[in-house]
């Protein structure tokens, strides 16, 4: 089966990264690796998890999550990743009443993938988050 | 002759040169000159003797500028070449013999012109006026050029003189004049063997002194041995004494001597010390222990640092002198190392029981510090042991020495060969000029029982009375000598065993002799002035004879000499009766015929007796701190227990009991696992431990496992003669911890009471008190009290673990439920801090993620 990719790099991207991010390219990806899990309560719809910030003199990306502030660094990917969008088709909008059946979706034309991002660089999150005493941060911040 | 002379000195000008002599130096051959013109003149003495007397000065100075050759040789030296020589033996034929003759006394020159002293006041002045600073070098630049016999020049060195020439001249004219019929070398010789013969006397004189002297001196001093090879006695305890000694010797000279043979090298520690670092020497008096350490000693090139008898022996002189002299290697001035001799240390006082003793002190020194005090930096206080110490004792069993015992070698003195004894008796018999039988020698060393030093003196004392050295003789003189000193398992043995033939045979004792045996024995037992002792050793020893008896009549009677003489000496100390005192022997002396008996084994020294007291001093011990206990416990109950403190009360009744109460059955299982009953049981022994003040007492014991020790140790009585009262559980190591735990939680309690009881009491006071509660008044009879708030206590417990289950480790289990519960509160809360809807959980540790390929298929 053959599966057509379209590398669409230039492509619309969603939106623009805030101005603090312009080091990274006003329109750069870049993948937040956690060493950790996020817990969420209730539906996960809609929820704001954190805020990162970027320390303008050290470069180092802080983020913080409810209590705990987790302090990152930027790393290079050894390999870069490249982000995928599945084409909405109006055939995917009408199989997805069964999608079980793999027969089903192999039947029919094979999904269209568009390459939208590639993905050079990742903020790692590896130490212990520091607990943050006063009022965890819950408002959406201003973009 | 003359005329080879006049060759010699062939310059007619200073032959002719006459008598005037300046201070010039020319003059030596001048001077030489006249001389032989007298010579000529027919004056054949006179010209001998002042060429002789020139060859005097001569060699005089020679000496005094210090050629050091014999006189012959300097003559030559004066002339410069080799052939001269004959010349000048050519023309000196007559001076020769007395040149040798001088040359023959040069070596004591020095001596010999001292001792002429008043001869050389006579001769003229020169020679004394001539002083050695005034002296030139060895070769002056001046010298006399001389043809000789075949025309070679010859330079004769001048003389450094400077006397006037007239002076001598004349003062020689009247001297020699005197002289003539005595040559000088004849009168040189006599003087010189004046001198010598003077000499002789003087040094002879302090000999003879000394030798009177001596006799005023102990012969054991004179006889002394000097030397190792000079002892006396068993070799190979002598070799045995200088091995150990040997054995310091890589740690002391730090090398090691010619190895004939391998010492036991591998019994040495890191200094190369001997295992033992003591070395006790044990033995009877007078065979010579003293002297073959003092002989070793000096020997293996040690200076001897000896403390004995008539030294302080206390605890202090180990730390003021020994430590130092024995730390500091060696004495002030000396090369050799320090070796410490102790002598007759069973007589050290304070050795026995307390830890500050002198021996206890010495056995410290031996000990090797632990290591991290060493570490620790501070200045090191303690310096191992680095020199030998050799101990010497009469009694090896003496109690002082049991400390030093285990960690000393250990040398027995035997008693030496009797024939050499008495050969060298013999010798010293033949030496001080006394006449001597040989057998009253050997009589004389069999009463002495080999005793060296007392044969001497006895010897000494004979001579002193100027008598005969016959038997009758010494047995009179020795009359008084052995009785002195008479050990005390000596005398046991004496009354448990016959006299062996031989002694008796020395003692001169016949058949009937033997068979009289009171008073002999009675004087044995009471020369050695402890007859107490002395009947313990027998109260201890005669039941362990095996004497096949079918009555028993022996010991019977046995036991009734003895009840008889404890009555007499119990009477004899309680109503001061001390005229008592001579008949005690007498009441010990039926051991003998009751229980002699040739061929056992030795009396050992008794000890039962002190062993069972140090017993009987610690199970005393014991029992004063438990009646302290429970005056205490008195006190604290208003005087419940205070009638067990009684002695009789205490040991009979109240301590074997105590043991069965406090050692109840129970398991050593988890205090929340135990059953109502056992609990019950527990809760009844804490208190009664606690109320009587018992504890268990957490302890590291030696093998450095954790036990629990009940203090006040009343648990030593459990077991009796070894065997352990069989009704009484041992108590274990979990058990006990259970109840020290239990005991430390109800001291908390009691303590945290004793806080609130003023608070209670007041309370009581308004009469609002609960009436359930019992008020903790002092003068309550608590004896049923403790127990009663103990089972009230234990349900007041039980219902509290009811309503709180915990789980292994004693926590209450709660943990559900408040997972459970806990969200739900918090969201009922009105959140203070609004909760953050999403929190971040961090992971730690590494990330155990595993990466693996992902067929696309799975995204779709």
């Amino acid at each position: 089966m053959i599966i057509p990719i379209n590398v669409n790099i230039a492509g619309p991207s969603t939106r623009s990264l805030p101005p603090t991010f312009a080091q990274y390219g006003t329109d750069e990806v870049v993948l937040v690796e956690l060493q950790g899990a996020l817990e969420v309560e209730g539906s996960s719809e809609g929820q704001f998890v954190g805020k990162l910030t970027v320390d303008s003199d050290s470069k180092k990306p802080t983020l913080r999550i409810g209590h705990h502030l987790l302090e990152g660094k930027l790393v290079n990917l050894n390999k870069p990743f490249a982000v995928m969008h599945k084409q909405a088709r109006p055939e995917d909008v009408e199989q997805e009443s069964d999608r079980n059946s793999p027969f089903a979706t192999e039947s029919s034309t094979p999904p269209q993938w568009d390459i939208i991002a590639v993905v050079k660089r990742k903020m790692v999150f590896a130490k212990r988050p520091m607990p943050i005493v006063g009022r965890p941060v819950t408002t959406e911040p201003p973009v | 002759m003359d005329a080879s002379i006049q060759f010699a000195f062939g310059e007619p000008s200073a032959l002719l040169g006459g008598s005037s002599g300046p201070l010039d130096e020319p003059m030596e051959a001048e001077e030489f000159i006249p001389e032989f013109k007298q010579a000529e003149n027919g004056l054949l003495v006179e010209r001998e003797e002042t060429a002789q007397e020139e060859l005097l000065r001569i060699t005089q100075d020679e000496e005094m500028i210090d050629f050091g050759e014999s006189t012959l040789l300097n003559e030559s030296s004066i002339f410069e070449s080799d052939s001269t020589i004959r010349v000048d033996t050519e023309s000196q034929p007559h001076t020769n013999p007395s040149a040798n003759s001088q040359s023959q006394d040069d070596p004591e020159l020095p001596d010999v012109r001292d001792l002429l002293q008043p001869y050389k006041k006579t001769t003229p002045a020169p020679e004394a006026a001539n002083p050695p600073s005034a002296l030139p070098s060895y070769r002056s630049p001046f010298s006399i050029r001389a043809t000789t016999f075949d025309g070679r020049s010859v330079y004769i060195r001048k003389k450094p003189k400077k006397f006037s020439m007239p002076s001598t001249s004349a003062s020689r004219r009247e001297r020699v004049a005197g002289l003539l019929d005595i040559p000088i070398h004849r009168l040189m010789d006599e003087i010189s063997l004046n001198e010598a013969r003077r000499i002789s006397r003087e040094e002879s004189q302090p000999e003879v002194e000394a030798s009177q002297s001596t006799e005023s001196a102990l012969w054991v001093d004179r006889y002394r041995p000097q030397r190792y090879i000079d002892l006396l006695g068993d070799d190979r305890l002598h070799r045995d004494v200088m091995s150990w000694v040997k054995e310091w010797d890589y740690c002391v000279f730090g090398k090691k001597k010619g190895k004939k043979r391998a010492r036991d090298e591998e019994n040495l520690d890191e200094y190369h010390r001997p295992k033992e670092k003591i070395l006790l020497i044990s033995g009877p008096p007078g065979l010579g222990k003293t002297t073959l350490a003092h002989i070793v000693a000096k020997q293996a090139g040690y200076n001897i640092f000896e403390v004995n008898a008539s030294d302080a022996r206390s605890a202090q002189i180990v730390d003021e002198r020994i430590r130092p002299a024995l730390e500091s290697g060696a004495t002030v001035g000396s090369s050799k190392p320090t070796l410490l001799v102790v002598d007759e240390i069973d007589g050290a006082t304070g050795g026995t029981d307390s830890s500050a003793g002198f021996i206890q002190k010495l056995v410290q020194l031996t000990y090797d510090r632990p290591k991290k005090k060493v570490k620790r930096g501070e200045p090191q206080t303690h310096r191992p042991l680095l020199r030998p110490i050799v101990c010497i004792c009469n009694d090896l069993y003496a109690s002082a020495l049991v400390k030093l015992r285990p960690i000393a070698r250990i040398v027995r003195f035997n008693r030496p060969n009797d024939y050499r004894l008495v050969n060298r008796l013999r010798e010293i018999c033949e030496i001080e000029g006394l006449r001597a039988q040989s057998r009253a020698l050997t009589t004389l060393v069999g009463l002495a029982q080999g005793d060296l030093r007392g044969c001497l003196n006895t010897l000494q004392l004979i001579k002193a009375r100027n008598e005969e050295v016959t038997e009758a003789v010494v047995r009179g003189a020795t009359a008084g000598m052995k009785e002195s000193e008479v050990s005390q398992t000596a005398v046991l043995n004496d009354l448990f065993a016959p006299l062996s033939h031989r002694r008796a045979k020395e003692l001169g004792l016949g058949e009937e002799d033997l068979a009289r045996y009171v008073n002999r024995l009675s004087h044995t037992v009471e020369a050695s002035g402890a007859t107490d002792r002395i009947a313990t050793g027998c109260f201890e020893h005669y039941a362990t004879l095996r004497r096949h008896d079918a009555s028993f009549a022996r010991y019977l009677s046995a036991g009734e000499w003895l009840t008889t003489y404890d009555v007499f000496s119990g009477e004899m100390r309680a109503e001061r009766e001390y005229a008592l005192l001579q008949y005690l022997p007498y009441l010990l002396v039926p051991f003998y015929p009751l229980f002699q008996e040739r061929g056992l084994p030795k009396v050992e020294r008794p000890t039962a007796d002190w062993e069972n007291f140090k017993q009987k001093r610690v199970n005393e011990e014991v029992y004063k701190s438990l009646s302290k206990c429970l005056l205490t416990a008195g006190t604290r109950h208003g005087g419940a227990f205070r009638h067990f403190a009684i002695d009789g009360v205490l040991q009979l009744e109240f301590a074997p009991m105590i043991n069965r109460i406090i050692s109840p059955p129970l398991r050593p299982v988890n205090k929340q696992v135990v059953k109502p009953e056992e609990r019950a049981t527990l809760t009844r022994l804490v208190d009664i431990m606690v109320a009587l003040e018992l504890r268990f007492v957490q302890e590291r014991a030696e093998d450095g496992q954790l036990m629990y020790r009940l203090d006040p140790p009343v648990d030593a009585f459990v077991t009796y003669d070894g065997k352990r009262a069989a009704d009484i559980t041992v108590s274990r190591y979990a058990t006990r911890h259970l109840v020290a735990a239990e005991i430390d939680a109800q001291l908390i309690t009691k303590q945290a009471e004793a806080m609130d009881r003023p608070k209670a009491i007041a309370h009581a006071f308004f009469g609002d008190g609960d009436p359930d509660e019992p008020v903790g008044g002092e003068g309550k009879l608590m004896a049923a009290d403790p127990i009663a708030r103990a089972t009230k206590r234990a349900r007041h417990e039980q219902v509290l673990e009811e309503k709180v289950p915990t789980d292994f480790f004693g926590r209450p289990i709660l943990a559900k439920k408040t997972s459970a519960n806990k969200p739900a509160s918090r969201s009922a809360k009105p959140p203070p801090p609004p909760k953050p809807a999403v929190s971040y959980r961090f992971n730690e540790g590494n990330s155990a993620a595993v990466r693996k390929p992902v067929k696309v298929s799975a995204f779709l």
